[in-house]
């Protein structure tokens, strides 16, 4: 079998005052995987990642990191495996008295690092994150995404196996965001770090991420690959996150649709598809089985983490005598997922 | 009689600042620890010990709510067995610390309040013990504040050592009563109150400057 997880999570539940923040969470994570966690405001994403370092205590489950339980630790206890586990904020909470180089050689002072190599690490994860000349600076003096390049180099300062990132690019524009991205990706790439990353940007998870849990009121409403979930996802929370991700029917043609047959409509599918089903003659073949004439009405897809993902409508012209239970199911077997949206007039 | 003055007002002022100075000190090294073990052991502190923190809020506050001149009549006794006497500049050096290590504490546990929690959690998620949690983020962060505080209790010192002057400890206070009020000489009264002010002026100054030097915000 594979080797053992990284990180496990069994069962975990964690109660905030009235509000059941977690309930029966449960996920694991192979060593040098990306995990992004997706949810509404409020859902409990900080909270679960909190916990998976032990700054928030669970009620009850499990959660083990590299073979070690760590809901039973002590504090003290703790602060090893911490040790381990890097951590990245929205707000970089990188310490106002210290320089970068400070802030980062922080966790090397933690672990007990001779001062020569200290100082050598120091550097070289300074030109890490692209920060060489800015070593001697205060974070006041740094622009928001200087500092989160400092947090990222702290965070990685003592060579951990797992890296949080809570909402690590919520606060910075666009640009910087993309290019914060694409360093954590380099460095999931070349130090082969596992990741677990939280964001409200579902454009974050479609180019890092390669799992996906969305959490919904403290449970988890659904996970999968990154393209299960863009390419077909199964939860009203997740269709709602991501909405302006997927291709949607337009209003004009969602309008004319009408729930039963009429003369001259044609069925109306939506089609979701992800990786191989995707590129293929898909339309073709399903035109010669049924004799019919798909009309592409709307649709896309797009590359999320080199996969193809979309959604396609289309519309079935002259399907008249052909049976629609039969095409559902040739559809739903050549696609992620398939729904007869209705009837509208094909040329419309 | 000028030479005179002039002379009076150096030995006072000297003494006035070996007081206020002296127990400064003492309220620095003694009260910024008191300062940090109310915070930590807060029930949202980095360890909490709730028993101890009220113990130790209440001890505070029993000081503190007795006015100084009360206390430096109460604390006769405790003066004489650690000075040996109870009277002269070094033996009041004992009733102002033991009055400003709790003023002290209470302005330092202010700012170490205010330091993010953000910033405690990210040192914690590093791996860092509460010491480490003290030493390089309680302190250093609220460092601008607690140096404004220290000036602000300094201030307060020099003030609370003028009623020290009761006791028989000297000091500018001392020297303003007896003259400016019991002889009736005014000018020694308003070179009294004019160096006073200068004094004030001169501390709040360098304190201001070092507070803004230190903080890199
Ligand atoms: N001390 C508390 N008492 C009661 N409820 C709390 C407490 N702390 C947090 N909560 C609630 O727990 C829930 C989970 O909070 P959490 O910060 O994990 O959400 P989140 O998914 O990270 O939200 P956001 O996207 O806004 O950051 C929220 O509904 C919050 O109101
Ligand atoms: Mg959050």
């Amino acid at each position: 079998m594979s080797a053992p997880p990284l990180l496990d999570v069994r069962g975990i539940a964690r109660r905030l005052g009235s509000h059941q923040a977690l309930d029966d969470i449960s996920f694991s994570l192979a060593s040098g995987d990306i995990l992004g966690i997706i949810g509404r405001s409020g859902a409990g994403k900080s909270t679960l990642i909190r916990c998976l370092s032990g700054l928030e205590r669970v009620d009850g489950g499990s959660i083990t990191v590299e073979g070690t339980e760590i809901t039973a630790l002590s504090e003290t206890a703790l602060q090893t495996v911490r040790q381990r586990i890097g951590m990245i904020f929205q707000h970089f909470n990188l310490l106002s008295a210290k320089t970068a180089a400070e802030n980062v050689m922080l966790p090397l002072l933690i672990a007990g690092w001779p001062k020569r190599r200290r100082e050598e690490r120091v550097a070289e994860l300074l030109d890490l994150v692209g920060l060489g000349g800015q070593a001697k600076r205060y974070p006041h003096q740094l622009s928001g995404g200087q500092k989160q390049r400092v947090g990222i180099a702290r965070a990685l300062a003592a060579s951990p196996a797992l890296l949080l990132c809570d909402e690590a690019t919520s606060a910075l524009d666009p640009e910087t965001t993309t290019s914060i991205l694409a360093l954590l990706d380099d460095i999931n790439r070349r130090l082969g770090v596992t990741m677990v990353l939280i964001t409200h940007e579902m454009s974050v998870i479609r180019s890092l991420a390669r799992k996906v849990i969305v959490l919904d009121h403290g449970r988890i409403a659904e996970q999968g690959s990154v393209a299960e979930i863009f390419g077909a996802p199964r939860s009203d929370v997740t269709h709602s996150l991501l909405r302006g991700f997927r291709p949607e029917l337009p209003d004009h043609l969602a309008a004319a649709l009408r729930p039963e047959p009429f003369p001259g409509s044609a069925p109306l599918f939506r089609i979701d598809l992800a990786g191989e089903n995707a590129r293929g003659t898909l339309l073709f073949d399903l035109a010669q089985s049924f004799r019919v004439r798909p009309v592409l009405l709307h649709g896309g897809l797009q590359d999320v983490r080199g996969v193809a993902v979309g959604s396609l409508f289309v519309a079935l012209a002259d399907a008249g005598a052909a049976p629609v239970d039969a095409i559902l199911s040739f559809l739903l077997g050549r696609s992620q997922a398939t729904e007869l949206l209705g009837h509208v007039v094909p040329s419309a | 009689m000028l030479s005179l003055l002039l002379d009076l007002l150096w030995q006072s002022l000297l003494q006035t600042l070996e007081m206020t100075f002296a127990a400064g000190a003492v309220s620095l090294l003694l009260g910024l620890p008191l300062a940090v073990l109310l915070v930590t052991t807060d029930r949202q502190g980095i360890r909490p010990i709730p028993p101890l923190n009220l113990v130790a809020s209440w001890i505070v506050n029993a000081v503190r709510s007795v006015p100084f001149i009360i206390l430096l009549i109460i604390l006769i006794p405790v003066t004489r067995l650690i000075a040996g006497t109870s009277l002269g500049t070094e033996a009041a050096i004992i009733p102002l610390s033991i009055a400003c290590i709790p003023y002290y504490a209470r302005i330092a546990e202010v700012s170490l309040r205010e330091v993010d929690r953000g910033l405690i959690d990210a040192v914690r998620a590093m791996g860092g013990s509460r010491w480490t949690i003290i030493r390089h983020v309680l302190v250093p962060e609220a460092l601008p504040g607690l140096l404004s505080g220290f000036t602000v209790t300094l201030v307060t010192l020099i003030g609370a050592s003028a009623m020290a002057g009761a006791i028989g400890a000297g000091g500018l206070g001392d020297l303003a009563i007896r003259y400016g009020y019991q002889r009736f000489e005014t000018n020694v009264m308003i070179a009294v109150v004019i160096v006073l002010i200068a004094l004030v002026c001169l501390i709040q100054w360098l304190g201001d400057r070092l507070a803004a030097r230190l903080g890199h915000r």
